[in-house]
C-alpha cells in the first residue's frame, strides 16, 4: 500500500524545481537581489552549529588526563585510561577514543595535502556565570544569549544574523534541520525549519502547487494576492492579533523556501566529495544536506540537532550509548570538513552543549547535571588546538570547581561567539551588546570568562 | 518562470462577482468609515484615494461604504473633504459604524462594502461558541454551536464540569471505536503444565521424519537437544535455527514429555503459542491444534503437512495465542507433545515457542489492553473527536502531558526484562509494547477521569506509575544510590515550576524521599484501587515461595577424582553409565558439599586436585515422593569452573562453560573460566519430571577446571522443593500487572528536610522502617500539592492552556503579565485554596471559565482566536468541524509531522502551550498538507460527506458556498478580503483564468473540495 510520505513524495517530485522561484520571485518587503548577492551580506562565510542537547559528560569528551583527581575513584565504571585515549599533545588534555575521526582534522590544516597545524579547536570548561541545571533554562540561555533571561525567546545567532543586510529577509538564508527551529535561530523574522528536504514540498503537481501559492499582493498586507501567497502575504485575519507577525511571515517563508529547497534536490542526488562519509543515521543525513544546501543555495546558516547526551544511566566507557553518540558527532564534523573542502576556509562548525555533568559518576553508571562542559570549533580559518585543558588553566581539584561536584566555566560561551562573529564573520566588537544583551556589563564585571581564547587568526 | 503579480483580473473576478444582485448580502461587510484603503487607521492616505478613485479611476477601493464617508449613499468629493476635514481640522468623526470599529452600514443605500478586513458579520452568539468549543474542546462539531445556542452556555460549562466518570451513555461512535483498538484479557488463574523454555528434541525438515515421530513410543534420542523457542532472526528465540534463512529449509519438528495428574480434574487446557509462521501440534500421536490464517483459511494441508510444505500465509509471532485442548486427549502420568512447524516461503523469520497452561477462568471482567503504541496513539484522536466529555478530554490530554512519560523507554525495559532462569519473558517489541502501551493507557485513563479532581490525586498517582517510575529513572533510586532525576523533574516540572522555591539541596532530599520507589509484578488477586496501591503499597518482589531442601549444601555426596574415566567404554573412552541410578557407587569417596578447593567454600577440600586431575564425578540421591506434584523443583548451582548434570542417566545442562566439550565431556576436558561467586545458575528442574520415578532419584555431576594447573575450583549444589505464595507471580504470566513497589531495603531510612527555612519546611524523621517509608514521599506529595507555588505554576499553566498565553511564572514574578490575568490568577488561587482539602480543579476551572456570569478573560473577545492550536488542537479540530471519521493510525504519524508525538516524548518537560512554538515552517507545511488531504477525502482514513454540508441539487454557487463553509469553519466570521481570495482561488483555473463554479459539472464536489482544503489553510485556522 502507498503511504502518505510516497504520496507526498510523488507530488513533491513532481514538483521539483518547477515551483515559483524565489530568487526571481515577488519582491516582498525590498528584499533579496536588492541587498545584493543573498546571503552574502558577509561575504561568502558560513556557519553551521550542531546542537548536543541534554548536557555532553564534558570530562569523557574531552579527558584531563593531566588531573590526579580523574580516576577510577571518581569515575568507577567510565574512567578512560591514558593509554585509552587519545592524545592531543599538550601533555595533559585527551578525546575520548569515540572521537577518532576528528584527529584528522586536529592534525591537518585541509585534506588537498597541505600539512600544517591543523583546524579543529577543543574548548574545555566553557559555560557562563551561575549556570543554570535545569535543560530547559540553560537551554534557553545557551540560545537566547541572555544567561538568566527565561522569556526572552529570541536568538542571539538570529539577532547577529539579523544584522547583515538583506539576510533575514533572503528567501533561504540557511535553515535548521529539524522539525522545529531552534530558539538560536528564532526572531521575528521566521527562519526555515525541516527535519529533511525530501519532505519538505507541497503535495500535489507542479500546476497545483502553483495554483494553490498563488502569488503575493502587490504591497505587503495587501489585499490584491492570490491562493497562499495571498493570503500569507495578505491582510492577517486579526489586524495586530497575538502570533499574527509571527504566523504570516512564516508562510511566506514556507513557500519560498519549499521552492529553494525542491531546486536544489532537482539538481540530482547528492554525492559527498572528498571521501566523505557521513553517520549512516537521522544526524549523518542531515549532515549531508546541510552539506548539500551550503553547495546549492544561498543558505549560510545551518543548524542540527543531535540528542542522547543526558546520560543519567548506563553512559558506557569506550563502548555503549555516549560513546555512540560521540562517534556519529566525530564521524559527522569529520564528514564535513572533507565534503566542504571548497569551502573550507569560509566555513566554521560549532558544537555547543547546554551543561557539563558531574565529575563523579553516579549510583547508575551515569552522571547527572553539572556546569562547565566542552565545545569544538573547525574551519579553515581555525587555529587548532586545547584551551582551557592544560596546567596553566586546570588548577588542582578544578573537577570540583562549582558546588563540589562539577566543572566550572573558565570562559563564557558568549565570548566563543563573540570571537566567531568578529574574527570569523568580521563584525564590530560593538555589536556584541547587540547581539547578546548584557555582553557588556558581563564582560566588565567576569573579565576571565570573557577573554578571547584566540582559536581564529 | 516568472512572478506572477496580482492580475487586474483577478481584482475584477472578486469585485464582479460581487456585484451581481443575487448576492447583495455579501457586499453587506463590517467595515470602518473613512478607512478607505483598508489599512485599519484613518489618516491622509484615505482622503487621498478617494481622490485617485474619483478622478484617476483607481479600481482600488473594495469597500465603497468606507469611502462613502459622510453615508450619503455615493462617492464624491464631499467624502474626500469630510475626511480631510475630520483628519486637519477637528471636523466630527465618520458616521457609524465610524473609523474605529468594524461595523455594518446602518443606512440602506445603494454601494456596498465587498473587501475588508473586518471580520464577517458572523452572529457574535455563534462566534462566541465557538470560541467556546476550540478552547474547552477540540473545536465544534457541525452542530455544537447550535447546540450551544439551544441549551445555553452556563448549562454547557455545567455539563462540561460534571462529566460523569465511566462509558459515556449513548455514544455508541465512541465506545465502538474504544472497543475496536482495545482488547480484553480474561481474568484467570493460569498455571503451566509445561513451562516456558522447555528442553525439546528437534529435527530440521530437510526430509520427511520417521512416520511415527509424533506418537510416544517414537524414539528421539537422535534428534538434537534444544531450549524453546525455537527460531530465527527476530530476537525471540533461545535455539537459533539459523538454516531458516541460510537454506530452503520449510519446517522443523519439535517433541518433549511432560507429567500430569489427572487431567480431567485440571481446569481447562491450553496450547499457549507463539508461532511463526504455521504449525501443527500433537499431543500423544493426536492432532490437537493447527494454525490458520487471520480470515481462517489454511495455512498447512495434509496430514500430517509434509517436511516441504511451506505456510500457505505469513503470521508473526508477538503475542501468545491460545489454543484450547480438550482434557481427553490427555493422560494421568507422561503425556508427549510434538509439533511440526512450518516457515512461509522466503521468508527468513521463524518461531516456534509453545508451551502448556490451564487457566480457571474468574467472572471478573477482563483486563483492558492496548495491543500496540499505534492503538494508544489513537486514543486523543478517538476521544479528542467523539467524545462529549470535551472539557475532560482535553484535561486528560493536558495532564498526560503535563506528567508526559515515554512508552518507548517502558517498552524497552519491559522487552529486556528476563525471568528467574535467565530467559526474555517477551521475546519480541511486539510483546513488549502490549505492556507499555497498556501501562500508559491506564496512566492517561487515570489522569482523563480525574482530570476535574483533585490535583494532589494526579500527582500521587503519577508519582506511582509504572511509567514515570521507568521514565524518570526513579527505579535506579537506590538509598546507596540516589538518582536525582525524578526528584528535579517533579519539583521542575510537575509541581513548583522552574526554579520557583526550592534548591539543590532539596532536589537532594526530595531523590532520598523517593529511594525505594520501584516497580514489580503482581498477581491478579493483589491489584488494589488508587490511592491504596501507594498508601498501602506491595513491598516485596514478585518471586516468592515456601523452600523444602530436598538437597542441602552440606550434604555428603559421593565423589570420585577424576585421574581416570569412572565408567570407561571397551576403548577407554567416556560413558555415562556412573550417573545411572543403579550405578554402585560404594567405593566412591564420601564428603559434604561444597567440594573443591582454593577458594574457601568447599566442605571437602581436594587438596590433591591442582596438576593432578582437571574433574572430578559426584553423585547424590534424593527421594521424590511423587513426579507429578504441583509444586515447583529447583536445582541451584554455583562452580568453578565449568559442570555437566544428570538426573537419572540423562544429561539435563551444562554450564556455558562447557558448552565446547563433547558428550559427555572425557574425565581431561578442560572448561572455560567461570568463578563462583554466590549467584547460582537456576535450573527449572519441573521439565525434567519425566526423568523422576517415585523413590529414589540420583544427581550425578562432572566438575571441570579451566587448567589442570588452576589453583581454585568450586560444586555448590542445591535442589529445592517450592510452594509458590499468594504473593507470587511468574513473569510469564499473562495475568497480573506491573505495580508501583515500594522496596524498603532500598529506603534511605534518615532523616530529611525539604523547604527548609520556608514556611512549607517539610520534616521527615529517621528510622522509618519497613512500609512506613512510604509516608516520607507520601507528606512530600502532600507537601507539593498544598504549596502555593505549585498552585501558582499548574494555574498559570491552565491560564496557557485556557485563556492566553501571555502569562508565565516570569510575567508573573516581574509582574509584566497583563493586569486581567494576574487578577485571574489571583481568583483561580483563592478557588484552589478554597476547598477542605485544596487544588480541586474544576472547582479552579469554574473559576476560570466564569459560566454564570461570564465574563473575566476567558470570554475577552481580545483572546479569542489569540492561541496557535497544537498539533492535537489542528487535526482533532478540523476532523470534527467536518465531521470526518478518525479511525485513521495516520493521524498519529501526521501529529509526529507536525513535531508531536504524544506519549513518546524523550524530553520531561511535555509539548508547549505558547503559540510562538508551534509556528514554524515544517509545523505549517505539515498542516497544510493534512488539511487539504482530508478535504480532499483522498484517504479512505478520513472520509467526510460534503452532504453533510451542501445539497449538490441545489446548485449553490461559489458566494454561497464560500458562504456555507465561512459558517461551518468559522462562524461566518471570514473577512470579505479573505473571501475574496477563496472565491478567487476557487475561480481560477491551473492558467490561472476565470473558471466558473458549475453546479451541474461533475467537477463540482472535488472542487468544492479542493477550496475547503484551502480554508483549512488559511491562516486563520491556525488559531483557537
Amino acid at each position: 500500500m502507498l503511504n502518505r510520505r510516497d504520496l507526498l513524495r510523488t507530488g513533491g517530485l513532481a514538483a521539483l524545481g518547477l515551483i515559483m522561484p524565489p530568487l526571481t520571485g515577488p519582491n516582498f518587503l525590498a528584499r533579496k537581489l536588492l541587498a545584493g548577492p543573498i546571503g552574502a551580506g558577509t561575504g561568502a562565510k558560513k556557519m553551521i552549529f550542531i546542537w548536543q542537547r541534554g548536557g555532553n559528560d564534558a570530562v569523557n569528551t574531552v579527558i584531563p588526563s593531566g588531573d590526579v583527581d580523574y580516576s577510577q575513584v571518581i569515575r568507577p565504571s567510565l574512567f578512560i585510561s591514558d593509554t585509552e585515549a587519545l592524545d592531543l599533545g599538550n601533555g595533559f588534555a585527551q578525546l575520548h577514543p569515540a572521537l577518532d575521526p576528528l584527529m584528522e582534522i586536529y592534525n591537518h590544516t585541509s585534506l588537498n595535502g597541505i600539512a600544517g597545524p591543523g583546524n579543529l579547536a577543543v574548548l574545555h570548561r566553557i559555560g557562563y556565570p551561575e549556570q543554570s541545571r535545569s535543560h530547559f533554562s540553560a537551554q534557553q540561555f545557551w540560545e537566547n544569549g541572555v544567561p538568566g533571561d527565561e522569556t526572552l525567546d529570541e536568538g542571539f545567532i538570529y539577532r547577529r544574523f539579523a544584522n547583515v543586510p538583506g539576510f533575514p529577509d533572503d528567501p533561504f538564508p540557511g535553515a535548521f534541520l529539524s522539525d522545529a527551529l531552534a530558539l538560536s535561530m528564532r526572531g521575528p523574522i521566521p527562519m526555515p525549519a525541516f527535519p529533511a528536504t525530501e519532505d519538505y514540498s507541497f503535495s500535489g503537481s507542479l500546476a497545483e502547487v502553483e495554483r494553490f501559492l498563488g502569488a503575493l499582493p502587490s504591497t505587503p498586507g495587501g489585499t490584491d494576492g492570490s491562493g497562499f501567497y495571498g493570503v500569507y502575504g495578505g491582510k492577517p485575519d486579526m489586524e495586530g492579533g497575538p502570533y499574527r507577525d509571527a504566523l504570516m511571515p512564516t508562510g511566506v517563508k514556507l513557500g519560498e523556501s519549499v521552492s529553494t529547497v525542491q531546486q536544489a534536490l532537482a539538481q540530482g542526488p547528492y554525492v559527498p566529495e572528498n571521501g566523505a562519509v557521513y553517520p549512516n543515521n537521522t544526524f549523518g543525513q542531515q549532515l549531508a544536506e546541510i552539506a548539500m544546501l551550503l553547495k546549492r543555495t544561498p543558505a549560510s546558516l545551518l543548524g542540527v540537532n543531535i540528542g542522547g547526551w543526558d546520560t543519567h544511566t548506563g553512559q558506557g566507557r569506550i563502548t555503549g550509548a555516549h560513546p555512540n553518540i560521540l562517534d556519529d558527532l566525530a564521524q559527522g564534523i569529520q564528514a564535513l570538513s572533507r565534503d566542504l573542502q571548497d569551502m573550507w576556509e569560509d566555513t566554521i562548525v560549532v558544537t555547543v552543549s547546554e551543561f557539563g555533568r558531574t565529575s563523579i559518576e553516579n549510583g547508575s553508571s551515569g552522571t547527572d547535571h553539572g556546569a562547565g562542559t566542552a565545545m569544538f570549533v573547525a574551519g579553515g580559518n581555525v587555529i587548532g588546538g586545547v584551551y582551557n585543558c592544560d596546567p596553566s588553566t586546570w588548577e588542582a581539584g578544578a573537577l570540583f570547581s562549582e558546588n563540589d561536584r562539577y566543572l566550572a566555566a573558565n570562559t563564557d560561551f558568549r565570548v566563543v561567539f563573540a570571537e566567531i562573529f568578529q574574527q570569523h564573520f568580521g563584525d564590530d566588537p560593538a555589536t556584541m551588546d547587540q547581539f547578546m544583551p548584557g555582553y557588556d556589563l558581563a564582560a566588565a564585571q567576569y573579565p576571565g570568562l570573557f577573554t578571547q581564547l584566540g582559536f581564529l587568526t | 518562470m516568472t512572478y506572477r503579480g496580482p492580475s487586474a483580473g483577478t481584482l475584477f473576478l472578486c469585485l464582479f462577482l460581487l456585484l451581481i444582485p443575487t448576492v447583495t448580502i455579501a457586499s453587506d461587510a463590517p467595515f470602518r468609515r473613512g478607512d478607505v484603503n483598508d489599512d485599519e487607521g484613518v489618516d491622509i492616505s484615505d482622503p487621498i484615494t478617494v481622490l485617485d478613485h474619483l478622478f484617476n479611476g483607481s479600481q482600488a477601493v473594495g469597500c465603497l461604504d468606507a469611502a462613502d464617508v459622510n453615508d450619503s449613499g455615493s462617492i464624491d468629493l464631499a467624502d474626500a473633504i469630510y475626511l480631510l476635514t475630520y483628519i486637519f481640522s477637528g471636523g466630527s468623526s465618520p458616521p457609524d459604524p465610524g473609523p474605529f470599529d468594524c461595523g455594518l452600514d446602518p443606512t440602506l443605500d445603494g454601494i456596498g462594502c465587498f473587501q475588508s478586513s473586518c471580520d464577517g458579520a458572523g452572529d457574535p452568539a455563534r462566534v462566541a461558541a465557538g470560541h467556546l468549543m476550540h478552547r474547552i474542546g477540540y473545536g465544534p462539531l457541525p452542530d455544537d454551536v447550535d447546540q450551544i445556542l439551544a441549551v445555553g452556555i452556563e448549562a454547557t460549562l455545567t455539563s462540561q464540569l460534571n462529566p460523569g466518570t465511566g462509558v459515556e451513555p449513548n455514544n455508541p461512535a465512541l465506545s465502538d471505536l474504544e472497543d475496536f483498538f482495545t482488547s480484553e484479557i480474561p481474568v484467570a488463574d493460569e498455571r503451566f503444565l509445561l513451562r516456558p523454555n522447555a528442553p525439546f528434541h528437534y529435527f530440521l525438515g530437510f526430509e520427511e521424519p520417521p512416520v511415527d515421530w509424533a506418537q510416544p513410543g517414537f524414539d528421539d534420542s537422535d534428534w538434537i537437544v534444544g531450549k524453546a523457542g525455537f527460531g530465527w532472526s527476530d530476537n525471540d528465540d533461545v535455539t537459533e535455527i539459523p538454516q531458516f534463512a541460510s537454506t530452503d529449509l520449510a519446517s522443523m519438528y519439535i517433541r518433549t514429555e511432560f507429567i500430569l495428574t489427572d487431567p480431567a480434574v485440571l481446569p481447562p487446557i491450553y496450547l499457549k503459542m507463539l508461532h511463526d509462521d504455521a504449525f501443527v501440534a500433537y499431543i500423544n500421536g493426536f492432532e490437537v491444534a493447527r494454525s490458520t490464517n487471520a480470515n481462517g483459511t489454511a495455512q498447512l494441508v495434509g496430514n500430517p503437512p509434509p517436511f516441504n510444505q511451506y505456510s500457505n500465509g505469513t503470521h508473526e509471532a508477538g503475542i501468545p495465542e491460545y489454543y484450547p485442548i480438550p482434557d481427553s486427549w490427555f493422560q494421568p502420568g507422561i503425556n508427549t507433545i510434538a509439533i511440526q512447524g512450518h516457515d512461509a516461503p522466503n521468508n527468513g523469520d521463524f518461531t516456534l515457542d509453545p508451551t502448556l497452561v490451564t487457566q480457571m477462568f474468574s467472572t471478573d471482567p477482563g483486563r483492558r489492553i492496548v495491543l500496540s503504541d499505534g492503538n494508544l496513539q489513537r486514543f486523543p484522536f478517538i476521544r479528542g473527536i467523539y467524545s462529549t466529555r470535551q472539557l475532560q478530554t482535553v484535561l486528560g490530554e493536558f495532564w498526560e502531558n503535563h506528567f508526559t512519560t515515554d512508552e518507548e523507554k517502558l517498552r524497552d525495559l519491559i522487552r529486556n526484562a528476563r525471568n528467574r532462569y535467565g530467559f526474555r519473558i517477551l521475546g519480541s517489541n511486539t510483546a513488549a509494547r502490549m505492556h507499555s502501551a497498556t501501562l500508559e493507557f491506564e496512566e492517561y485513563d487515570f489522569f482523563r477521569n480525574n482530570a476535574l479532581g483533585y490535583f494532589g490525586d494526579l500527582l500521587m498517582s503519577s508519582a506511582a506509575s509504572v511509567p514515570m517510575l521507568v521514565y524518570l529513572d526513579n527505579i535506579l533510586n537506590f538509598a546507596a544510590e540516589p538518582n536525582e532525576n525524578y526528584a528535579r523533574e517533579i519539583l521542575e516540572l510537575h509541581s513548583l515550576g522552574v526554579d520557583n522555591g526550592y534548591t539543590q539541596t532539596d532536589i537532594e532530599e526530595v531523590a532520598r524521599v523517593f529511594t525505594g520507589w520501584t516497580v514489580t509484578r503482581i498477581p491478579n488477586e493483589m491489584i488494589q484501587e488508587f490511592p491504596d496501591y501507594v498508601t498501602n503499597p506491595v513491598t516485596t518482589g514478585n518471586h516468592s515461595w515456601t523452600t523444602t531442601e530436598l538437597v542441602a549444601i552440606g550434604e555428603d555426596w559421593k565423589y570420585f577424582k577424576g585421574t581416570q574415566e569412572p565408567t570407561p567404554d571397551v576403548v577407554g573412552g567416556p560413558t555415562t553409565a556412573w550417573t545411572e541410578l543403579g550405578y554402585d557407587d560404594s567405593a566412591w569417596l564420601t564428603g559434604p558439599t561444597g567440594i573443591g578447593m582454593g577458594d574457601g567454600d568447599d566442605a571437602t577440600v581436594l587438596t590433591d586436585m591442582q596438576n593432578n586431575y582437571i574433574s572430578f564425578y559426584a553423585r547424590k540421591t534424593f527421594t521424590i515422593n511423587n513426579p507429578a506434584t504441583p509444586d515447583r523443583l529447583e536445582l541451584e548451582i554455583d562452580y568453578d569452573d565449568g559442570v555437566v548434570l544428570y538426573l537419572n542417566g540423562t544429561e539435563i545442562a551444562r554450564s556455558p562453560t562447557m558448552n565446547d566439550a563433547p558428550t559427555p565431556p572425557p574425565f581431561t576436558a578442560a572448561s572455560g573460566n567461570h568463578e563462583a561467586v554466590g549467584r547460582p545458575i537456576l535450573i527449572d528442574l519441573d521439565h525434567f519430571r519425566p526423568l523422576m520415578i517415585a523413590g529414589t532419584n540420583v544427581l550425578a555431576a562432572q566438575v571441570h577446571n579451566v587448567t589442570i594447573g588452576s589453583n581454585d575450583t568450586s560444586f555448590l549444589p542445591r535442589v529445592t522443593s517450592n510452594v509458590p505464595t499468594s504473593r507470587h507471580i511468574d513473569l510469564n504470566n499473562r495475568q497480573g500487572r506491573w505495580e508501583f513497589l515500594f522496596y524498603p531495603a532500598n529506603h534511605d531510612t534518615g532523616a530529611k528536610t525539604i523547604f527548609e527555612g520556608t514556611p512549607y519546611q517539610l520534616d521527615i524523621p529517621d528510622g522509618r522502617l519497613g512500609v512506613d517509608g512510604v509516608l516520607d514521599g507520601i507528606e512530600l506529595l502532600d507537601t507539593l500539592a498544598a504549596h502555593p507555588d505549585t498552585a501558582e505554576f499548574i494555574c498559570i499553566k491552565l491560564i496557557q492552556r485556557f485563556v492566553s498565553d501571555d502569562i508565565s511564572l516570569a510575567s508573573i514574578s516581574d509582574g509584566s503579565a497583563p493586569l486581567e490575568l494576574q487578577a485571574l490568577l489571583a481568583d483561580m488561587l483563592a478557588a484552589w485554596f478554597s476547598t477542605v482539602r485544596p487544588g480541586h480543579i474544576g472547582t479552579v476551572l469554574e473559576t476560570l471559565l466564569d459560566p454564570v456570569n461570564q465574563q473575566g478573560p476567558f470570554w475577552d473577545t481580545g483572546n479569542a482566536r489569540a492561541k496557535i492550536k497544537t498539533p492535537v488542537e489542528f487535526i482533532n479540530s478540523t476532523l470534527r468541524s467536518l465531521y470526518a471519521d478518525a479511525s485513521s493510525d495516520d493521524l498519529a504519524n501526521w501529529m509526529k509531522d507536525m513535531g508531536m508525538d504524544l506519549f513518546q516524548r524523550d524530553e520531561p518537560d511535555g509539548y508547549s502551550e505558547i503559540g510562538l512554538d508551534w509556528i514554524g515552517t515544517t509545523t505549517l507545511l505539515e498542516r497544510i498538507n493534512f488539511s487539504r488531504r482530508v478535504a480532499s477525502n483522498v484517504d479512505n482514513d478520513y472520509q467526510w460527506d460534503i452532504g453533510n454540508f451542501i445539497d449538490p441539487t441545489q446548485g449553490l454557487g461559489s458566494i454561497e458556498v464560500v458562504e456555507v463553509f465561512d459558517e461551518v469553519l468559522f462562524q461566518g466570521a471570514l473577512t470579505e478580503a479573505e473571501k475574496c481570495i477563496i472565491i478567487d482561488y476557487l475561480e481560477t483555473d491551473l492558467d490561472g483564468l476565470p473558471w466558473p463554479l458549475d453546479p451541474d459539472a461533475n467537477n463540482y464536489e472535488t472542487r468544492i473540495r479542493d477550496m475547503v482544503g484551502f480554508m483549512l489553510s488559511l491562516p486563520r485556522w491556525q488559531f483557537q
